[in-house]
């Protein structure tokens, strides 16, 4: 047996030790079973209430019959005395320009003649190139691409590095 | 006593008188093991027989005295415990600060007050067929055929009921001391 067990069994040993009926409690409920009033019948109970039902129903005033309802008189039609005034003109205002084109002082500008160029001298021909000349203008005849023609002869002409530099 | 009431019950003569004279400390036995140790035995034990005086002339003798005795007090005795939890549930534990504020008992009588509201605690929050089998069998010492025959039920059935019962009071006791 375990010890919950032995715990178990020692509560309820303890809780089995009733005292013992009290002779004297029973014989006070036995007094008052004797002196209890006995359970009233409902039917006097009911008859008395139907007998005070009655009784309030006779003396309830009785309910007087409704009056009949006024006739109703003809009204006059309703006329509206602002509907009798004559309606202003009315007039729109005038619509104001969506935009309005601003206008910006330009600054004055005054012409300024322009310097004529320096005469820029006919460049001379580099001696030693002058045998490739004829090759070029024919070249410059037959090809379409001008700029490296144009380079081409420039060189012959002038520049020993124009090819680099261009 | 007994002999003259199954007189008067064969002859259809049944008296409150004898029938309280009979049973009335059976009834009171019951309705304190039931109850419990805030049980009013007195109060109970009344409202059980104005029960029976007024179905008395009802009783026609199917189940025995004794049984049908045994029911009015198991059901006053459950309406009573219902009225008493809902009054606690209500106005919290007033009901039974009159029995805290008495004076202080011996340390026997106090260790034994404790085992029973220890036990009564445990069996109040089990089921009410556990709790009454359980307190039949282990508190009132009768045996399975005789709850059986109290509660109008199969002993197969009452013996099943006991062993979940006392399962069950042992698990919540395992609770209890933790």
């Amino acid at each position: 047996m375990s010890d919950l067990e032995q715990r178990a069994n020692q509560l309820f040993a303890a809780a089995r030790e009733l005292p013992p009926i009290d002779r004297r409690m029973l014989d006070r409920v036995a007094v008052r079973l004797d002196a209890k009033p006995r359970r009233l019948s409902l039917l006097p109970l009911a008859a008395a209430l139907a007998l005070a039902v009655m009784v309030s129903y006779a003396r309830a005033p009785r309910e007087e019959s409704l009056a009949e309802a006024p006739a109703l008189l003809p009204r006059p039609k309703f006329e509206s005395k602002r509907l009798l005034r004559p309606a202003p003109k009315l007039a729109a205002p005038r619509a104001r320009p969506r935009f309005r084109s601003v206008v910006v002082a330009q600054p004055m500008v005054v012409e300024q003649p322009i310097p004529e160029r320096a005469m820029v001298p006919a460049p001379e021909l580099v001696p030693e190139r002058k045998q490739y000349l004829p090759r070029a203008i024919a070249d410059f005849q037959s090809e379409d691409d001008d700029a490296e023609l144009r380079s081409y002869i420039q060189w012959i002409l002038v520049e020993p590095d124009a090819m680099v530099c261009r | 006593m007994v002999r003259t009431l199954e007189v008067a019950f064969a002859t259809e003569r049944l008296d409150l008188a004898d029938v309280y004279r009979a049973h009335a400390p059976s009834v009171a036995r019951w309705a304190a093991r039931l109850g419990g140790p805030h049980a009013e035995i007195e109060d109970l034990v009344h409202e059980v027989f104005v029960i029976v005086e007024r179905r008395l002339p009802d009783f026609r003798g199917e189940a025995g005295l004794t049984t049908w005795l045994y029911r009015i007090t198991e059901n006053v005795v459950r309406h009573q415990r219902r009225k008493n939890r809902l009054f606690s549930w209500l106005l919290g534990d007033r009901a039974t600060e009159h029995e805290r504020s008495e004076a202080p008992l011996p340390d026997e009588a106090l260790e034994r007050k404790r085992s029973i509201e220890q036990v009564y605690r445990i069996l109040d929050r089990m089921s009410e067929k556990y709790r009454t089998v359980l307190i039949l069998h282990e508190l009132e010492g009768l045996s399975g055929p005789e709850i059986a025959e109290l509660v109008n039920k199969k002993p197969a059935t009452v013996w099943v009921q006991l062993h979940r019962a006392r399962a069950l009071f042992l698990a919540e006791l395992k609770k209890e001391i933790g």
